[in-house]
């Protein structure tokens, strides 16, 4: 269960130096591991970006209630969490339709399956390896170089639902090869 | 799973990802996810997927010399205990294509990391946790930036503090430059300025050369206009105040308004009687001035005013290398002001006075003409830069034999009765010395 919202704090304490470095250093490792957490509950990355952002800020500010050797991933997720709810919450932002419930659901469930994503992370670097040259120059100029779709297709003369079917092709080829490296492992 | 469901899976998790999902298809995705636990495990595959494409990609693509991102320093991490060592130097939290081109131009010792001067990057957040990294944007703005530093790049042009110091320097084509903080929102009008968001607690933003227009965070009503000198703190309830001194050297370009001085500094801090009492600041266009602590920072060349261009010249052999303050020159016309500096040791104190006026009583009394002077080359701002006047202050010395605080007076002793018989001189100088 996602524990209770924590209540903001009209004037967040100072923090010793220590107690930053073990700020950025917690969050630093956390991450990756945060930003698909919220992803899972926004349904997009920009917008979990933006998310994880304002989430970022408000820990910074709460950080003071941290106690130091207990689970950070635990206390950032419920930040997020509620993070996440605002965002959905407001409409016109949003990409997805999740109510409360189905929201509790898939934070309840991530936030334990999320911290398996390096097993993953892994796997998707051998997939990714077996992609044809044009493939991974689709996904390198689309993830990395952050051209959009649209402008790809009218360099290439072409609708822009053929390099959404290109890159659906290719988000489903990685998804199965990586459910076929992770059962691997695992047997 | 039939192969037709996970297809229509698969087209359902692409349409959203895609941005392009319609609402009907949206209401389908909850309504799956809500029914199936296999598919919400294929969802969290997707998210993972979504993410670690753009991390190794930035990894692949990035030069050995540029800051990895995230995933990569966590996967590291995870491998060795040992790269906790890493998280302690500089690195940047995370990527984004949407991030904000940059050079790298200085990294200093303390922030032991992955970044050398001459890497260029593109980031939207770094955080660092020690150390000082100088950096200019794609649109010409230079910053340095002390640690522990929580950044956002949120355009060329604009940069959202959440903790850490910054000094700007924006040049002419980064006028409109905006830096905000938890507290304030700070408008660029062409300049070099400061803004210090290290404490929780309150922002302070201090102006070295130029002008700056100040917001409390939320705010359309302007707060202040910030001209060279000047300075304000801002606390989270919402109370803004004059900061009164700023300690800090030219050469490393560090500053700080806080509370605590340099190890090694004899002046540890400078007040006035007008920063006391709230009714009588009003009254004084000084209400926004700060003095300006410069350990060690006394020589030829050396500003003589925090909010002027003017400078001290044949400054005495004896006399380089002293703590300087950098008094303010609005000041210059106030005959009631009391000046208190704090001295952390036994020292040889010095007051510049202007010769052309009456030497003020306090400083016939307390201090001893050493015969020797300083040259003040007075710039005014209507010069373009250029040496309008050299005018000789007479060096007055007194020997503080114990730590503590030394009240000194102000230029003139008295309303000048007839202003004709006083040039309008510039504000006196304070230097201090450690005694051998």
């Amino acid at each position: 269960m996602v524990p209770e919202e924590p209540q903001p704090s009209p004037t967040p304490p100072g923090l010793s130096p220590e107690r930053q470095e073990l700020f950025v250093r917690e969050l630093n490792g956390a991450h990756a591991l945060l930003l698909r957490y919220v992803l899972s509950l926004v349904g997009n990355r920009h917008d979990a970006e933006d998310v994880l952002q304002r989430a970022s800020v408000v820990m910074w500010r709460r950080f003071g209630t941290f106690e130091p050797g207990t689970d950070f991933i635990a206390w950032a997720t419920t930040v997020a969490f509620y993070e996440a709810r605002n965002f959905l919450r407001v409409a016109g932002r949003a990409r997805v339709e999740f109510d409360d419930e189905l929201l509790q659901t898939l934070a309840d469930e991530r936030a334990q399956q999320v911290r398996r994503w390096p097993a993953r992370m892994e796997a998707l670097e051998i997939c990714v390896e077996k992609l044809e040259p044009a493939q991974r120059e689709l996904v390198d100029a689309i993830y990395t170089r952050g051209v959009e779709p649209a402008e790809i297709a009218r360099q290439q003369g072409r609708a822009v639902q053929t390099l959404y079917n290109k890159l659906n092709f290719i988000r489903r080829a990685l998804a199965e090869c990586v459910q076929r490296q992770m059962a691997e492992a695992a047997s | 799973m039939n192969d037709d469901t996970r297809t229509e899976w698969h087209a359902l998790f692409n349409a959203v990802l895609n941005g392009i999902a319609t609402d009907v298809e949206q209401r389908q995705l909850a309504t799956l996810l809500k029914s199936s636990a296999e598919a919400r495990q294929l969802w969290f595959l997707y998210g993972d997927n979504e993410c670690g494409l753009a991390e190794l990609n930035a990894a692949s693509r990035a030069p050995a010399t540029v800051v990895r991102p995230a995933f990569w320093t966590a996967r590291r991490a995870l491998a060795a205990a040992a790269a906790l060592v890493f998280f302690l130097g500089l690195s940047a939290l995370w990527w984004s294509r949407r991030g904000v081109e940059m050079e790298v131009l200085r990294v200093s010792e303390s922030a032991v990391g992955r970044w050398k001067a001459g890497d260029t990057m593109r980031a939207r957040h770094l955080t660092w946790v020690r150390g000082t990294v100088e950096m200019r944007l794609a649109s010409g703005v230079r910053l340095k930036v002390e640690a522990p530093a929580v950044l956002e790049f949120v355009g060329p042009m604009e940069l959202r503090v959440v903790a850490g110091k910054v000094t700007a320097d924006v040049g002419e084509a980064g006028k409109g430059f905006v830096i905000e903080t938890p507290e304030t929102r700070v408008v660029d009008l062409g300049t070099v300025f400061g803004v210090d968001a290290s404490s929780t607690a309150r922002t302070d933003v201090v102006v070295f050369k130029g002008q700056v227009e100040l917001f409390q965070k939320g705010a359309k009503e302007r707060l202040a206009l910030l001209n060279q000198g000047e300075g304000m703190r801002v606390e989270k309830n919402r109370r803004a105040s004059r900061i009164v001194s700023v300690t800090g050297s030219d050469e490393s370009g560090s500053w700080s308004a806080q509370e605590r001085p340099p190890e090694n500094a004899i002046i540890t801090a400078v007040g006035d009687s007008m920063s006391a009492n709230d009714e009588e600041a009003k009254l004084w266009p000084s209400l926004r001035n700060f003095y300006r602590i410069v350990p060690g920072g006394l020589g030829d060349g050396a500003l003589a005013f925090a909010d002027a261009e003017d400078e001290w010249s044949n400054v005495p052999d004896a006399l380089i290398g002293a703590d300087q303050v950098r008094t303010f020159v609005v000041d210059s016309q106030n005959w009631w002001m009391k000046l208190t500096v704090e001295l952390s040791r036994p020292c040889e104190l010095f007051v510049f006075v202007d010769q052309r006026n009456p030497v003020p009583h306090w400083v016939r009394n307390e201090f001893t003409d050493t015969g020797k002077t300083v040259t003040l080359d007075f710039k005014p701002s209507q010069a373009g830069g250029r040496v309008a006047k050299q005018l000789p202050y007479a060096i007055w010395r007194r020997v503080v034999e114990k730590p503590g605080a030394v009240t000194l007076g102000a230029p003139y002793d008295n309303p000048p009765a007839d202003k004709r018989s006083f040039n309008p001189n510039r504000m006196f100088g304070v230097a201090a010395k450690a005694l051998r």
